[in-house]
This record gives C-alpha cells, sequence and structure tokens, in this order.
C-alpha cells in the first residue's frame, strides 16, 4: 500500500529548492526527508493540468515493484532534476510532447 | 525463417570500404593462424573489454586468442543474417595487453561470433534472429550522453533528447544544444544511437539524420576526440554520445550528463555522483539508459556452439564454463567500467525496456561493491560457515544473500 500521499501544493515550493541535492528536500523541514518527501508521481494530477508543471521532486519510499518506482526510489545518489516546462518549448501548453514532424 | 534485409549491399560495400586499406597492407599475420582463434566482430564500444579479456586469455590454459574487427555494433548480427564476410583486418592483444593486427583472408570469413550493446533486432532490416544463431547475454553496459568538461550543463532529459534528436537541433528548440555544427553522432549502426533513440522514442534512423558527413564519427573514441575539439569552439552547444565505458576513461576531458527519462522525477548519472564509478544508478534501476550486451553465435539443435572455442570464451561470461586461473572476469569487468550480471539489482527482458528487481542467483554486488569502490559492508570470509544467516553464503570472499 502507498504510505504517502501526493503532495502537489508543495512541488513549486520544493523545485525551487531541488538543483543539485541528494535526498530530495523535506517539505516541512524535519523528520524523516526521504519520507516527508512523499511518494512519486511523474503523471498527471487527478483534476489533469492545463498548464506544463515541473514534476514532483518526490521519491518512492516503499518497496519498489514497478519500473518506475524503481526509477524513482529514493536514494542518497546525487540527482539534478531537468525543469522539462522551463526549457523545452515545443512541450504542448499541458507537457506532454507533440508528435515528431 | 523470415529474414529481411533492406541494406543489404549498403552493409556489404561499408565492410569492404573499411577493410580496404588494411587489405592491402598484407604484413600481418592472417588471423586464421593464430594459436587457438576466436574471431568476433561489432561495435567498437566493447573494445576496452575485450582488450581486458583478449590479454588474459592468452595467460589461460589452453590460451585463446581472441581477435575483433569493430565495424560498428550491428555489424555483429548482420553476417549471420545476410552472410556478410569480414574481409581486411582485425585486432588482437598479447598477455600484456598491447594490440596486434591480423589479417582476414581476402575472400573474408563468417566470425565466431557477434557482439552489440543492443539487440541484432534493433538493426536496420533485421526483423529476427535467425535460427542456428544464439542469443547470450553478456556484462552491462550503459550510455552516456556527454558534453565537453567546459560545458555547464548537468543534466538532459529523455523528453530534450526527442527534440534535439527527434526535431533536430535547430527545430528542436532545446538550448544550448540547437547548433548541428556542434551536435555529433552515430550512424543507425551503432549501438549507442539505437539505445538512446530508443530512450528518446525517436526512430534510430531519424536520430542518425542529423549526423551527416564527419558529424558520423563511427567510433567512441572518435566521437570523445570531436566533443573535445567542439568543446573548445562552443562548450555550451556540443553534445555527443558514447558507451559509458568509453566517457568514464575519458572524464578529463569529457562529463556524462546525468539523465531524467519519461516518469522520472529526477536525473541521475550512471554512479551515485557524477565523479564517482561505482554505477550504483545502473544496478539499482536509477539511471535508464543500459543494456546487457548480446553475443552472437552459430549453435547446433541443443542449442550449445558451434565452435569449441567461442564456447569457452561466451561461456565464461554466462557463466556455462568454468573461469580458468587466471581469468577474474568478474574483476576486469568492474575495472573496465561494466557491470556483471550478478552484481545488478534490476534487470530488463527487451533493450531499454521496463525494469523490474532482479536478484541473482549466484550473487556478487559485495565483490563488486569492494571492486568499485575500495569498501562494502558486507562481512568478508572465507567459507559458507562464517557468514550469518541474512547473508548466508560466501561468494567472492563476502557473504551475499544467497
Amino acid at each position: 500500500m502507498r504510505a504517502l500521499t501526493r503532495a502537489f501544493i508543495v512541488f513549486s515550493i520544493l523545485f525551487a529548492f531541488a538543483c543539485d541535492r541528494e535526498n530530495p528536500a523535506p517539505p516541512d523541514g524535519g523528520g524523516n526527508p526521504q519520507r516527508d518527501a512523499g511518494t512519486v508521481d511523474a503523471t498527471v494530477p487527478d483534476a489533469g493540468p492545463t498548464t506544463c508543471q515541473p514534476r514532483s521532486s518526490e521519491c518512492w519510499d516503499e518497496t519498489p515493484t514497478t519500473s518506475t518506482q524503481l526509477l524513482n526510489a529514493c536514494t542518497d545518489s546525487t540527482c539534478v532534476p531537468f525543469d522539462n516546462c522551463a526549457r523545452l518549448p515545443l512541450l504542448r501548453p499541458d507537457g506532454t510532447l507533440p508528435p515528431l514532424p | 525463417m523470415k529474414r529481411v534485409v533492406r541494406s543489404r549491399g549498403a552493409v556489404a560495400w561499408f565492410v569492404v570500404l573499411v577493410s580496404l586499406p588494411a587489405a592491402t597492407a598484407g604484413a600481418q599475420a592472417p588471423c586464421t593462424e593464430l594459436e587457438n582463434p576466436v574471431i568476433g566482430a561489432g561495435g567498437s564500444a566493447s573494445v576496452p573489454l575485450l582488450e581486458r579479456v583478449g590479454a588474459a586469455l592468452r595467460t589461460v590454459d589452453p590460451p585463446i586468442t581472441l581477435v575483433y574487427q569493430s565495424p560498428g555494433a550491428c555489424f555483429g548480427i548482420t553476417p549471420y543474417v545476410d552472410g556478410t564476410r569480414i574481409t581486411g583486418t582485425a585486432s588482437y592483444w598479447d598477455a600484456d595487453g598491447s594490440q596486434q593486427t591480423c589479417s582476414l583472408p581476402l575472400t573474408g570469413l563468417v566470425p565466431d561470433f557477434g557482439m552489440l550493446g543492443t539487440a541484432g533486432t534493433l538493426c536496420d532490416g533485421v526483423t529476427e534472429i535467425p535460427a542456428g544463431i544464439g542469443d547470450f547475454a553478456g556484462p552491462v553496459t550503459s550510455w552516456s550522453l556527454i558534453v565537453p568538461q567546459a560545458s555547464s550543463q548537468q543534466a538532459i532529459s529523455a523528453e530534450a533528447a526527442y527534440f534535439v534528436f527527434g526535431y533536430g537541433p535547430l527545430e528542436g528548440q532545446t538550448a544550448p544544444w540547437t547548433d548541428p555544427a556542434h551536435l555529433w553522432g552515430r550512424s543507425a549502426t551503432s549501438a549507442a544511437l539505437i539505445a538512446i533513440a530508443l530512450a528518446a522514442n525517436v526512430p534510430p534512423e531519424r536520430m542518425a539524420s542529423w549526423f551527416p558527413g564527419d558529424h558520423d564519427v563511427r567510433t567512441n573514441q572518435r566521437m570523445i576526440e570531436r566533443v573535445v575539439e567542439s568543446g573548445g569552439v562552443a562548450p555550451e552547444a556540443t553534445l555527443g554520445f558514447v558507451s559509458t565505458e568509453v566517457a568514464d576513461a575519458n572524464r578529463g576531458m569529457v562529463r556524462t550528463l546525468a539523465f531524467q527519462h519519461t516518469d522520472q522525477t529526477c536525473a541521475y548519472w550512471p554512479d551515485s555522483t557524477a565523479t564517482a564509478f561505482d554505477k550504483r544508478n545502473v544496478r539499482d534501476g536509477h539511471y535508464y539508459l543500459w543494456s546487457s550486451y548480446h553475443f552472437y553465435a552459430p549453435i547446433d539443435s541443443e542449442g550449445r556452439i558451434i565452435h569449441e572455442n567461442t564456447r569457452r570464451l561466451i561461456g565464461y561470461f554466462t557463466g556455462t564454463e568454468e573461469l580458468p586461473e587466471g581469468l577474474p572476469l568478474n574483476q576486469i569487468i568492474a575495472e573496465n567500467g561494466n557491470v556483471p550480471e550478478c552484481a545488478m539489482n534490476v534487470w530488463r527482458d527487451s533493450d531499454l525496456g521496463p525494469l523490474y528487481s532482479y536478484q541473482p542467483a549466484a550473487p556478487c554486488g559485495c565483490y563488486y561493491d569492494f571492486l568499485v569502490t575500495g569498501a562494502t559492508s558486507c562481512t568478508a570470509c572465507e567459507d559458507s560457515t562464517t557468514c550469518p544467516s541474512s547473508a548466508p553464503v560466501c561468494r567472492y570472499g563476502y557473504c551475499e544473500v544467497q
């Protein structure tokens, strides 16, 4: 069972501090950094975005069983987010890829 | 059996052209007359690994002379699909690692084995592996998008690669990689290009189309040279790609970009940091750009490799042949920047396909950690009687879980 909640409300705050990080920064400034960083959700929010949104900086802190969970499992490896929304002007307004020309 | 080879003529002519200068040199020993030769063909990424293995194989009993020609990864499968013969010269290695050159027959030969960093079926015109050819998994290699040391770039995403290699540098508008003069690549016969194209969800032929003329650098080593040269002019705009072991061997000149795959929330290097050599993120699935080498060789009706010494060579990698004294294969693999299957914690059933958790049958993760970092948290052992119940099996000097 996924023990953690999707915390999109803190995404923009997290992203401001997320550059060249090791463990994701805890959103509340305390407790277990990996747990507090929340769950992975690289998909769209339930309501569906209308504009491109930076990805969650969260990691998966339980035993990963799927490919996406393995890719995003909490780790003490260094990582650096690549902000697709800011750097890819050809992304569609909702953040998805257009077809190849 | 269906064999579809759209580019058969082009492949054959390419091999002839690549081999022509060497074929006329004529001074080298015949490859087929070396001691117990095993002759392979394929990509240039595996040359550093084969150099180390080839040197060690000269010392085992009985010795093997590993001979290899590297016109491109897909040439490791096309001889078995359309009968393309390799000609010209090939490399082999003395016991001290020094590279030598030998001559292949003027009429060419079909190699004893092919070696590719990706599956042969990803090569243009190869829709399936022919009957009678075995596909054997080798050690894991990974792929690096590289920039010159002077670049400030640290990461790239699969989506960014989609625009750079799918739309092209100009139309893709993915700063700073927007200048075609400083974008370097390979042809669609390159395993590195195929792997990155797969990850970026771009057809390999389309990706290769952005590298006309000398922007197709043809080998991993040449890629390093071009990225360094280009970086002297425009470090931010320069981008290339090689196998990670080649990037690792040239870290003084180029840097591997961290890679953020689709659905991934952060970009990771193959190693735990940009400067480490531990391949932790390859082993645990955080770094997406990896695959196991594929060996291809003719097999009999029972699936055994027909050529005896080729069976020995590939068997050492797959574990079906006992390692002889003088061939510390896992150490060689680790020191070359590759990962043996026994040290992987994730696996995938198709190249660049979905990952799943993996427990090797005879794990060597502790030993691998020690080899690449000089330390491990595992318990050292001489035999299993001294291992704790949580890791009861002594392998390679360390207690493993099974």
